[in-house]
């Protein structure tokens, strides 16, 4: 059931956030790397965390002058019903594919190193956990995600602490591949991690006031932005800038990798035990990804019961990674439609997100400016 | 409550998925620790698996047992093919610790095409080691035989170890190689392996007299005076002429492998070998120097022996103006250990200090003019000079590795005597 009047804590709220973040800026990132982001993302992430976090404020400037409803509702203050309607459907593929990206990398990932079976029956492994997660509902997934959220971050710091002595700093020049690449990496980076920078705006209600949805956000989005601009120049200083190219996650092969300049011991078989707290991390993530999207979907169409939608959704995010993934002859031109989506998808957001909140902001200001000359 | 509820089904759920996907017993697996790469008789490639025993005994697991596998192949994967027809497990290559490579193989650039299998495909690790041996590499796996028992710790651990301790040998992994190769902004060195076949076993020592430090005692190796060792040797020509000796120097006892020196390389190909002590003069302009023992011949009428570490990593100043022009300042920190001399008693401090460092200074310029000549980027100098690049098309526009035989470079030397005598060189 959909339940609205369902309150979420602050704190654990601030953790979801935290953890979706983290994941979504270093594992769903390093998916739609590629080549042409070479290794300057350590220069990219922070000013498409910061460019994220400027557009957010316009966003929860038009959410607070809307009254008292969440993002949705400025959809349909602002662009009427019926519009309002189609740009909520579209916020809710958007965070599908927010649950598709990460999901991508570590399917691969299992299949290509961890692995030696088909991708289908990895996917089906996946679709369990992930069905199991989404039926238990935000609340439970929250809560979930509010505890792994340490266990994922320690790991990931426990990783680069003991790799560090690989990083160098040479690494980092030649800092670019050319700058409308960096540019166009920077846009695409804010607009993947919007999608989790929008979940406390639209449970607002559920947060149950303002100065909730405000706290949440100055906690989670500093501490997210510090720890995810770290990994990626700890990343960028150890991979060489043609190196990405055939990387399939960064991230595990630190320990592959390590030590050019030596390293070894115990720490070095330690990694497939680390990749899967990453990948229960990941889980989480998408869960919440998919729980926000059917939740979307089911005040849209007002289904009181939202785990069908759930469970339909999970089956989706799994169809999307499994055509990603397995080179189906018969899906070939969906697959390319899917590959620039997932390239250039992020930047969909921005219009879908962006338009109605000035317009929700350019109405108050002219309703204002009304009662001002009354 | 449904929180804890959550995690646990999580946590069940992750650790039962382990077990499920293509299960596989631990005692299916033979697990090869390294690989030695000679040149094949009727096929490419002579390829020696050193494959990790398992011994019952306490005394066997502390050696580490080893059996070999040798097959030719035109590549890994056929020697692979041919040596699993006569193994009754699978050969697992997740614990792989070093690839070793003949001279005769880098030196005809053959490497690459070795190596031109994929990594993931054997779940082997990019971290592998890999090393040189003058002579044949299968020789130094059977030659790392102590007593009447293979020996693989030296590979696994110890090597290291000694690199940390000593200094006297590189140490490279295949990563490395790779982003040598891609970036084109340094060359590796690799370590230096040999095979010392007048080492006897030990049932056939008793008797046998010769000891250590006999014959050209000061010549090479660890032994040896660090900054008056020839520069670059371009191939492995000595390799036959030391063939009955440690890097130069008469030994008895232990196993017959070695490592001493590094292997140079010019992309893909070996193009020479640097001596021990001046591997140590190599590393320190790289700062990868931990420390280790360098003797200075000329300071006073005896030897003068001084532990070395570096104080901070060299800086190197770059210019591209006039030229291509390096600028090193390198700061050391050295605690006699042995002086025969008496130079000690004999001359201040700084002068000490001021002899070490021309000293340093000198065979660092000549070790860089080697490596130079053999177009060889030893001193990783491409890693500071790309530095000065924004973008990557200009970087690689500059084409550094055709620029490298018109860099120069000097190096400025400080030496700090940090007490006159130290213990705890081998700790």
């Amino acid at each position: 059931m959909i339940k609205q009047s369902q309150k979420y804590g602050v704190a654990d709220f601030t953790k979801t956030l935290l953890l979706i973040l983290c994941t979504s800026s270093i594992f769903a990132m390093n998916a739609i790397r590629g080549a042409s982001w070479n290794n300057s993302s350590f220069i990219t992430m922070p000013i498409a965390f910061a460019i994220a976090s400027v557009l957010l404020t316009v966003i929860f400037l038009s959410v607070t002058k809307s009254g008292k409803g969440g993002l949705i509702s400025v959809y349909e203050e602002s662009m009427g019903e019926a519009v309002g309607k189609i740009m909520s459907v579209l916020l809710t593929l958007v965070f599908i594919g927010a649950a598709v990206l990460p999901l991508i990398q570590f399917i691969n990932v299992m299949h290509d190193l961890v692995y030696n079976v088909e991708i289908t029956s990895l996917a089906a492994l996946v679709v369990i956990i992930l069905a199991v997660l989404c039926l238990s509902g935000m609340e439970g997934v929250m809560g979930a995600a509010s505890v792994a959220v340490y266990i994922v971050l320690i790991s990931i710091l426990f990783m680069l602490v003991t790799t560090s002595e690989s990083f160098d700093v040479y690494r980092l020049f030649p800092m670019l591949g050319s700058y409308g690449s960096a540019v166009s990496a920077t846009f695409s980076q804010s607009a993947y991690l919007l999608p989790a920078m929008l979940m406390p705006l639209i449970y607002r209600k559920n947060l149950q006031s303002d100065t909730s949805v405000r706290r949440v956000y100055k906690i989670a989005l500093p501490v997210a932005f510090v720890f995810c601009t770290a990994v990626h120049l700890s990343i960028d200083m150890v991979y060489s800038y043609n190196e990405f190219e055939e990387m399939k996650m960064p991230m595990y092969h630190l320990y592959h990798i390590n030590l050019t300049q030596l390293g070894e011991g115990f720490t070095s078989r330690i990694d497939k035990l680390l990749f899967f707290m990453w990948l229960g991390g990941t889980l989480l993530t998408s869960a919440l990804y998919i729980c926000t999207a059917s939740d979307i979907f089911g005040r849209l169409f007002k289904k009181m019961d939202a785990r069908p939608v759930r469970i339909v959704f999970v089956i989706i995010v799994l169809c999307m990674c499994i055509i990603d993934s397995v080179s189906f002859v018969r899906f070939n031109e969906l697959y390319t439609v899917l590959d620039r989506i997932k390239k250039n998808g992020g930047i969909i957001l921005l219009p879908i997100v962006l338009v109605p909140s000035l317009i929700v902001l350019i109405k108050c200001r002219k309703g204002a400016g009304k009662g001002d000359e009354a | 409550m449904k929180r804890k509820l959550m995690c646990l089904v999580l946590a069940a759920m992750m650790l039962v998925c382990t077990g499920c996907l293509n299960p596989s017993a631990l005692d299916q697996y033979s697990y090869v620790m390294s690989i030695g790469v000679d040149m094949g008789k009727q096929m490419r490639f002579n390829v020696t698996f050193l494959v990790q025993k398992e011994d019952e005994s306490a005394e066997g697991k502390a050696s580490g047992g080893a059996i070999y596998l040798t097959a030719e192949g035109d590549t890994l994967l056929e020697a692979l093919e041919t040596c699993h027809k006569g193994v009754p497990t699978m050969l697992s290559f997740s614990r792989i610790n070093s690839i070793n490579f003949s001279s005769e193989v880098a030196e005809a650039g053959l490497i690459e095409e070795f190596m031109s299998f994929s990594l993931d495909s054997l779940s082997m690790r990019q971290s592998v080691r890999l090393l040189i041996t003058q002579g044949k590499a299968e020789d130094f796996l059977k030659g790392m035989t102590m007593g009447d028992k293979e020996n693989i710790a030296k590979i696994q651990m110890s090597l290291k170890s000694f690199y940390e301790l000593s200094g006297i040998f590189s140490l490279t992994n295949f990563a490395l190689l790779i982003e040598a190769i891609d970036s084109r902004r340094l060359d590796v060195t690799l370590s230096l392996c040999g095979v010392d076949e007048s080492v006897q076993p030990p049932q056939q020592q008793s008797g046998n007299s010769q000891g250590t430090g006999d014959g050209s005692g000061s010549d090479a190796g660890t032994g040896g005076g660090g900054t008056n060792q020839n520069a670059a040797q371009g191939g492995a020509s000595g390799a036959e002429d030391k063939k009955d000796t440690t890097a130069g120097v008469f030994r008895s006892g232990g196993m017959k492998a070695y490592v001493s020196g590094s292997a140079l390389f010019d992309g893909w190909k070996m193009v020479g070998t640097l001596n021990a002590p001046d591997t140590q003069l190599m590393l320190i302009a790289r700062g990868e120097f931990k420390q280790g023992k360098i003797t200075f011949n000329g300071i006073g009428d005896g030897i003068l022996e001084g532990r070395f570490e570096l104080i901070e990593s060299p800086k190197v100043k770059t210019n591209t103006q006039d030229g291509l022009f390096a600028e090193f300042d390198i700061s050391l920190r050295c605690s006699i250990i042995t002086d025969t001399a008496e130079v000690t008693r004999s001359m201040s401090g700084e002068a000490i200090e001021q002899a070490m460092a021309a000293q340093l200074e000198e065979g660092l310029e000549r070790v860089f003019l080697g490596c130079r000549s053999l177009n060889s980027d030893a001193f990783h100098l491409g890693r500071v000079f790309s530095k000065n690049f924004i973008l990557i098309s200009e970087w690689e526009s500059f084409d550094w590795k055709s620029r490298y035989k018109d860099v120069n470079a000097s190096f400025n030397v400080k030496v700090k005597l940090d007490g006159r005598y130290s213990p705890g060189l081998w700790e």
